[in-house]
């Protein structure tokens, strides 16, 4: 299974009570790719994440992951929410929260094991964060918090891996060691999604970039894709180029 | 004090009720759900009070109660449209009025009412002490067995539906757990004061700890030592000062108490630190 194409889109439709929110969203991914998917607020980046995880209704067309339905893939994927949408003051630390991405392996009415506990620990030390491990997960930085977040993704040992808005709030020296630790994990085959405001990160650490809203605007290379005309079809007037050839795009659309 | 036969009783179901307090009232403060512990407390109600009219046991009647309203609560609460605020205010309202209309065709309504809501923990007899027991072996056994993902679902349900787990049938079982103790402790401090059992005490040991195991040990130890402070206090009131002091109530003050006095150490210490910083 692990030769399966991580993921295959096809023709993608998801509608809420009818709502049609996202459609006309294809595309493959081999292993070892990372994808970005970009697009303004509501353009339906998180559906989309939702659709691959299998939590929203799909009204047409097919997710195929690691060639399996959606549902029976989930224990091979691994979503990785964006660390300030967790309680700062829930009593747990930082190893506890990676041996978590261990769960599913180790069953219910079970402990980790031994070697579950050294799968969480290399998680956290292949994030750097080996010396927090005792931290509670509320006391570390953003950045910290995101790659533990990403630590219990590793642990888990999945081979697509989502990512949603990882870059929020995460300082200078984490979003290096966050953008370090994907490429490890793509030299070993996994493949990345990630949804993402940022542009200069998707040109930075991206093989291919899917721009959407509401609908797929394009899919390619991040260069190909990102292009201005292509923004501005997304974004509409916030788009603007500047004389050195980058794209910015206005803040109120974020 | 201790060889008196009923004090020896209402201790002993005192320590099993700690026991089983502590751990689901550790639970309900990592999953933030007080107000629904509060709420169950309520929609018990009407439950207790037709057993005890009927002649039939309080615990079957709690537990038919715990029964209907875990499964109205779990369903209502996944309708989208309506809020989870919402849904437990209509079900407390509604099951408290019905068990308030229980209660009052009766003649004895006022003293009535009060043993169901505050129980009576000097008058406990041998069966309640084996139910209690029953329930704290059953409650805490699923809580080892099941800890885990409760509190892998209570820090990040997004990631946890995401690995395939199912949040409806998770939810259930923690609002099983609570009927289940509030079903084991509505004879001996009744309906109304079991939620401070679930509430005070998880709340006090977050203060002084991080770690869920330690809170829980905490918890059940307060509850013990409150519940014996309480217990004691009660006897003395009635027997060398002729005062009445339902045991139950008496607990809850000293755990409040406790929590305040920790909550206020807790500020000031931090407020000293921060100044020092």
């Amino acid at each position: 299974m692990t030769d399966a194409q991580p993921l295959c889109i096809d023709s993608l439709a998801v509608a809420y009570d009818r709502d049609p929110v996202l459609h006309g969203v294809s595309f493959d991914l081999s292993p070892g790719s990372s994808l970005a998917v970009v697009g303004p607020n509501g353009a339906g980046k998180s559906t989309l994440l939702r659709a691959i995880l299998g939590l929203v209704p799909v009204v047409h067309g097919s997710v195929s992951v690691l060639g399996l339905d959606p549902v029976a893939a989930r224990r091979h994927v691994a979503y990785v929410p964006q660390a300030d949408s967790l309680d700062p003051e829930f009593p747990i630390d930082a190893f506890g929260v990676v041996l978590q991405g261990r769960y599913r392996q180790v069953g219910w009415f079970r402990r980790p094991g031994r070697s579950d506990r050294a799968a969480a620990h290399a998680a956290l030390a292949e994030v750097g964060l080996s010396d927090r491990a005792r931290s509670r997960f509320g006391t570390l930085s953003g950045g910290q918090r995101q790659r533990v977040l990403l630590a219990r993704a590793i642990a888990q040992n999945a081979r697509l891996l989502l990512l949603d808005e990882p870059f929020n709030g995460v300082d200078a020296t984490s979003q290096q060691l966050l953008i370090d630790v994907m490429g490890r994990l793509r030299a070993n085959g996994v493949a990345i999604v990630i949804s993402t405001h940022d542009l200069a990160f998707a040109h930075l650490a991206c093989s291919e970039a899917c721009l959407i809203n509401g609908h797929m605007v394009g899919f390619g290379t991040p260069d190909e894709v990102l292009s201005s005309e292509h923004l501005a079809h997304a974004y509409g007037p916030a788009v603007h180029s500047l004389d050195n050839g980058t794209t910015v795009i206005a803040a109120h659309t974020h | 004090m201790l060889s008196e036969p009923f004090m020896q009783r209402a201790l002993l179901e005192v320590l099993i009720l700690a026991v089983v307090s502590g751990c689901v009232g550790t639970l309900v403060l990592v999953r933030r759900h007080a107000f629904v512990a509060d709420a169950l407390t309520h929609t018990m109600f009407p439950g207790v009070a037709i057993a005890f009219f009927a002649g039939q046991s309080l615990f079957v009647g709690a537990l038919v109660a715990a029964v209907v309203s875990t499964v109205l609560l779990t369903l209502l609460s996944s309708v989208r449209r309506v809020d989870d605020d919402s849904v437990l205010a209509l079900l407390v309202a509604t099951f408290f009025a019905a068990g308030v209309v229980v209660v009052s065709r009766r003649a004895s309504f006022t003293s009535d009412l009060t043993s169901l809501l505050f129980g009576h923990l000097l008058t406990v007899d041998r069966s309640t002490i084996v139910q209690s027991a029953l329930v704290t072996v059953v409650v805490v056994g699923v809580l080892v067995l099941i800890g885990k993902e409760l509190v892998f679902r209570s820090f990040d349900p997004e990631a946890f539906r995401a690995l395939g787990y199912r949040l409806l049938l998770l939810d259930a079982m923690t609002d099983a757990l609570v009927a289940l103790v509030i079903v084991a402790a509505a004879r001996a401090i009744g309906t109304a004061l079991v939620v401070a059992l679930l509430v005070t005490p998880a709340a006090t040991a977050r203060l002084v700890s991080d770690r869920i195991p330690i809170i829980g040990l905490v918890s059940v130890g307060l509850i013990a030592a409150c519940g014996v402070a309480g217990l004691s206090l009660s006897y003395v009131a009635s027997v060398d000062h002729d005062v009445r002091v339902e045991p139950g109530a008496a607990i809850t003050v000293i755990l409040t108490l406790v929590f305040g006095v920790l909550a206020t150490t807790t500020l000031l210490t931090r407020h000293r630190r921060r100044i020092a910083a």
